[in-house]
């Protein structure tokens, strides 16, 4: 059995399910009371013969049919109906006189449409079913959740049909109905089908109805309404009832006249929550035809009329599965959804798509008055009791499609043609739909939801109708036009089958897109053109291949459009090009494996070859030699010369002998400064050294400073250098304390010496005091700026003033910036220098060129100088300390270098034994 | 306690410490004492610039009735402030005029003490030995004037580096060398280099030893003086 979808919330449920397992909504409807009780009148759910039945019934006043439809009057919303009652009314062959009359009489459509009722002119102008029939209808198979649209297409069938229901007269007896009945579940078109159509929903069961038949139909339910409170609790109002009414109220009531009152009457006493939508409207459905019929014959429409009699009684039984499909819709009475389509009629005829036609088609129900249609051959129709409501809980999803092409038929046409088709279905015989093979020209619209709803699958129930159906219906052509038949082919249900099968969207899409333009492509072909499709056993078609009924070619036939153009299968498409591939066929060229390589990419290549293989190797890791002889080296050297020359200056040994040399420079220096006097010129001494070398300077210079001293001369000191002020102060400091301690004699430092202090500007302030000394040193070391005005240096107004230069310094620079800058400005001004042994051999030259008269040489200058003076210097004392030195240095120096002779020698005879 | 014994002993201490840089080599007393040294001479000329160059060339500007100095000294205190503002990169291309005037003027008195001063002064004085009417004997004079000669113009051509290619190699593998000649006098005058710079460094070894005996003079001067 095919699996079982939810009406409420399309949940795929197992077919033993009762209740939705996701919603807990109740699958399988409920059943009648006339289930337990079997009623021996043959029923069937085509709604002509319920409708002949229960019209009978109303006729005859049977009590055995209203007991028998009290047992069938459903005490749930999901089987409202009664059973039905044969027989045909009196008054229902009036109106088909009637009917009769207007049709030979050729009455006008303007006319008949002026008495129809509203809804029914509304329905009637509705033009869109060919839409809706092209396009997919998303029913579900249970439910039929598209309801609305089914009713509504119902109603278009309806307003098609010409004089159907008078209005006026409808309205009188519909208008004796409690408002509130009708009026508060309304529904609107806005909502949606799930909204607007709840299968046990009594209230949505009603609101088709109003939207539909609009205000007539409000009408006569309102007398319906007021006749059945008449009945029960206010006999006085029984006088606003039609007649036809009284008559059947006034008839003796049987014990089960309470129960022959529609299901709706009683629930409103008895069952106050059942909604009461649902209980009027199937009770208009049900009874009020029957009642209302006799007293009002001109009421009805032609089509009522024009009815065979014997159809009333074979579609009296089947009354109650109309009423239950038309309840889901709630838009049309019982009577006129009862009647199948030709679709169902077929279904029923082969027995396999009933389930699924009864399942998903309640439109049909409602849509099509198709008991008027199947008066032609009743007696096919079995009658049978529906123990169990389909139409309750099915939907009729695929209805439309064969309801739709009655709604584009005109309406005057029924009458008119005076059911041609019935007869031309007659004319086919009953074979051809028994068998359910139904010619795609000719056969309506399959349902779309038969196909998930096999007879193997259906319910069980399902299944004994569908195998009663063949036997009892007979095959009912369309009232849609050819064109609208035409739309529903064979292959169209094929393709719709598988809508059940939860496909991609884009492949859903494609097979919607794709179904409508071959349903619109089918529909413009012949019909006697197109080929009868073979009937394959429903095990079959599900064994399939989904790509078999999905329109379209795969991409690849379409691609492969290659045409043989040669051989013996020239012409033909798709052949493999096996010609081609071996025509192309071609030796493979044979290519060089040596590498042709030039010689820069050769060299490149090598070079490459060599970083990486240098990378590759690891580096060899030099061991360094440690430091430490070197540190015990340098420490031994440093205590060598410490203890020697700490040794000699505390323990003087006197062996090494005064120096002897007498250097010219120095002579010409000493001769100049021992003619100096107090009344010559003061004497310019440049104090240019830094305090690192002041041992040193004070050696060599103090000699020469204590010889000024001695002579009394007036030195002005300068400095370029800014810690040479300081300096030339504790020399001259020194000095004159030399000279007191050697000779006693007192040099007033105050008087004889000028201290100008520091001269800024380096080299630069030298050219400048050459040229101007009162400029570059305006004021001396004490603050003094008058110093140019003073006795001491007032005939010096250039270098031309001093006596003499001397300039101590420690540099070679300083040395030559004295000559370069101060040299050539001096005249006939003798420059000397006193300078430290380093730099004495690069100032050496300009001695050399008499640019520097005389030089003191440091240490030894100093010693020399002092012989020279006859006086102890404090050179002489480190005389023998610093010769002891000088040789222990030498010696050093020809050790270390004999050492390094020694190492080397050792190492290259040890790499030449290597 | 006379301050001078206080200063006499803290140069010992000094004194003794740097000279464990002999044994020690760098370590931390040493760069104490060096670099108390540069603080100490470096405050020690800010005071002297400050007391012995601003102030007096200020003093001068405001109390000299010389307009000459008095612009003078304006353009040179401006050209100090612009040199200050050096201090601050915003303002930093203010002090590049007073610094160009300074490099300027002091390469172009460098330029010109070097070249009439040492230039043509050490070329009078090589000429100079040639000269036979100065006393002594001609003989040495000539010796000794040729001696400088050589030596002069072999050092001179050993920093002869201009030589004219004529090899049809390429020149990273054709062996360039001099003429003869000034191969010959290069060779000599490398001998002449050699002895200037074993001279110069006979000079500061002797400078260094002479410092060295002056500082252990110090101490014995120091113990003779306060312990003895």
């Amino acid at each position: 059995m095919a699996n079982v979808r939810c009406p409420m919330c399309s949940e795929i449920n197992t077919p033993d399910a009762g209740t939705c397992v996701a919603c807990g909504a109740r699958l399988k409807p409920v059943r009648s009371r006339s289930a337990q009780a079997p009623d021996p009148t043959p029923k069937d759910d085509q709604g002509d013969d319920a409708g002949e039945d229960w019209l009978s019934s109303l006729r005859l006043g049977d009590n055995d049919q209203e007991s028998a439809r009290e047992k069938k009057t459903p005490v749930e919303p999901s089987s409202p109906e009664p059973a039905p009652t044969t027989g045909s009314p009196d008054w229902l062959s009036r109106i088909r006189e009637r009917a009769r009359m207007e049709t030979d009489e050729s009455t006008d459509q303007s006319e008949s449409e002026a008495e129809d009722p509203d809804w029914m002119k509304d329905l009637r102008d509705g033009t869109d079913f060919p839409a809706r029939f092209d396009a997919p209808v998303e029913t579900d198979s249970v439910t039929g959740t598209d309801l609305p649209d089914s009713a509504e297409s119902s109603s278009d069938l309806l307003s098609r049909l010409p004089g159907a229901v008078e209005e006026p007269q409808l309205d009188d007896w519909l208008r004796s109905y409690p408002d509130q009945i009708f009026s508060p579940t309304n529904p609107t078109p806005d909502e949606s089908p799930s909204e607007a159509f709840q299968p046990q929903s009594d209230q949505q069961l009603g609101t088709p109805a109003q939207d539909s038949q609009g205000e007539g139909e409000e009408e006569w339910i309102n007398k319906l309404s007021a006749w059945q409170t008449g009945s029960t609790n206010e006999p006085r109002e029984l006088e606003s009832l039609p007649d036809w009414m009284n008559d059947e109220l006034a008839a003796p009531s049987s014990p089960a006249g309470e129960a022959d009152s529609p299901g709706w009457i009683n629930g409103e006493e008895k069952e106050p929550s059942i909604q009461p939508e649902e209980d009027q409207i199937s009770g208009w459905l049900r009874d009020v035809p029957s009642e209302t019929a006799p007293d009002e014959p001109a009421d009805l429409p032609d089509w009522l009329s024009s009815a065979p009699d014997t159809a009333a009684d074979q579609t009296a039984g089947a009354r109650d599965t109309a009423g239950s499909a038309s309840s889901g819709d709630g838009s049309l009475p019982d009577w006129f959804s009862s009647f199948d389509t030709p679709d169902t009629q077929d279904a029923l005829e082969n027995g396999q798509k009933l389930s699924s036609d009864a399942a998903g088609s309640e439109k049909s129900y409602n849509d099509l008055p198709d008991w008027l249609e199947e008066e032609s051959q009743p007696e096919t129709l079995s009658a049978q009791d529906p123990v169990e409501d389909p139409a309750a809980w099915e939907p009729a999803a695929a209805e439309p499609l064969s309801a739709g092409p009655a709604n584009e038929e005109p309406p005057g046409d029924l009458p008119q043609d005076n059911f041609d088709w019935l007869s031309q279905l007659d004319e086919k015989g009953d074979e051809e739909l028994v068998q359910g093979e139904s010619a795609p020209s000719e056969q309506p619209v399959e349902p779309i939801s038969a196909q998930p709803f096999s007879a193997e699958e259906s319910p069980e129930w399902l299944r004994d109708f569908a195998s009663q159906a063949p036997a009892a219906g007979d095959a009912v052509p369309p009232l849609i036009g050819m064109e609208e038949s035409e739309v529903a082919q064979p292959g169209d249900e094929i393709d719709r089958s598988f809508t059940s099968v939860e496909l991609p969207d884009w492949l859903s899409e494609e097979s919607s897109s794709s179904d409508a333009a071959s349903v619109s492509a089918k529909a413009s072909e012949p019909a006697s053109e197109e080929l009868t499709r073979a009937d394959l056993p429903e095990w079959v078609k599900e064994m399939r291949p989904i790509e078999s009924v999905i329109p379209g070619e795969p991409a690849s036939a379409e691609t492969n459009q290659h045409v043989e153009k040669a051989g013996p299968l020239a012409g033909l498409r798709g052949v493999l090009p096996a010609e081609e591939q071996i025509s192309r066929y071609r030796k493979p060229p044979v290519y060089s494996a040596k590498l042709r390589v030039s010689e820069k990419q050769r060299s490149q290549s090598s070079l490459l070859d060599s970083i990486v293989t240098q990378e590759s190797q690891p580096l060899l890791i030099v061991p360094e030699r440690s430091h430490a002889p070197r540190v015990i080296a340098r420490i031994l050297v440093a205590l060598l010369f410490l203890v020697v020359l700490a040794g000699l200056r505390a323990f003087p040994l006197g062996l090494q002998p005064s120096p002897m040399l007498t250097p010219p420079e120095l002579r010409d220096m000493f001769n100049q400064i021992d003619r100096a006097t107090s009344q010559s010129a003061p004497v310019l001494l440049a104090v240019d050294y830094e305090p690192g070398r002041s041992g040193e300077m004070y050696y060599a210079s103090s000699p020469v400073i204590e010889h000024l001293m001695a002579k009394n001369a007036r030195i002005v000191v300068l400095s370029t250098v800014p810690t040479g002020p300081a300096l030339a102060q504790r020399l001259l400091v020194d000095s004159a304390r030399d000279l007191n301690e050697k000779t006693n004699q007192i040099y007033d430092l105050g008087v004889q010496t000028l201290n100008l202090g520091y001269l800024p500007g380096g080299t630069i302030s030298l050219l400048e005091f050459a040229q101007l000394p009162s400029r570059a040193a305006p004021a001396s070391l004490e603050g003094n700026f008058d110093i140019w005005n003073q006795s001491f240096l007032q005939d010096v107004k250039d270098l031309t003033g001093f006596s003499q230069v001397i300039v101590l310094t420690d540099s070679a620079e300083t040395g030559r910036a004295w000559v370069e800058q101060v040299q050539p400005l001096m005249g006939n001004i003798p420059l000397y220098m006193v300078t430290s042994a380093q730099a004495a051999p690069l100032l050496m030259p300009y001695v050399q060129s008499q640019q520097i008269n005389g030089m003191v040489n440091g240490l030894l200058g100093g010693v020399i100088y002092g012989q020279w003076r006859q006086v102890d210097t404090p050179a002489g004392i480190y005389w023998e300390s610093y010769q002891v030195g000088i040789l222990l240095a030498v010696l050093l120096m020809l050790i270390g270098g004999l050492y390094s002779v020694i190492v080397a020698l050792t190492k290259r005879k040890g790499k030449a034994g290597a | 306690m006379d301050i001078t014994f206080l200063l006499e002993l803290g140069g010992l201490f000094l004194t003794l410490v740097i000279l464990l840089y002999l044994i020690f080599g760098d370590n931390a007393l040493f760069r104490l004492v060096t670099y108390s040294f540069i603080g100490v001479a470096a405050g020690y000329v800010a005071v002297l610039v400050i007391f012995q160059v601003l102030l007096p060339r200020l003093s001068i500007l405001v109390v000299s009735q010389e307009p000459l100095l008095v612009i003078i000294g304006l353009i040179q205190i401006i050209l100090g402030l612009m040199l200050f503002l050096k201090l601050w990169n915003r303002t930093s291309f203010l002090g590049a005029l007073p610094m160009a005037m300074l490099v300027g003027i002091g390469a172009a008195v460098t330029v010109g003490g070097s070249v009439f001063g040492t230039l043509f002064g050490q070329i009078g004085g090589t000429i100079g030995l040639f000269d036979m009417q100065k006393g002594g004997d001609p003989l040495m004079r000539l010796l000794e004037g040729s001696f400088v000669l050589v030596g002069t113009i072999s050092t001179l051509a050993y920093f002869q580096f201009n030589v004219r290619s004529k090899s049809p190699l390429p020149e990273q593998e054709a062996k360039i060398r001099r003429a003869p000649i000034l191969e010959v006098l290069a060779v000599i005058g490398q001998g002449f280099i050699g002895i200037t710079l074993g001279a110069m460094f006979a000079g500061v070894f002797t400078a260094a030893v002479t410092a060295l005996i002056e500082r252990i003079g110090a101490f014995f001067d120091f113990a003779s003086r306060y312990i003895y």
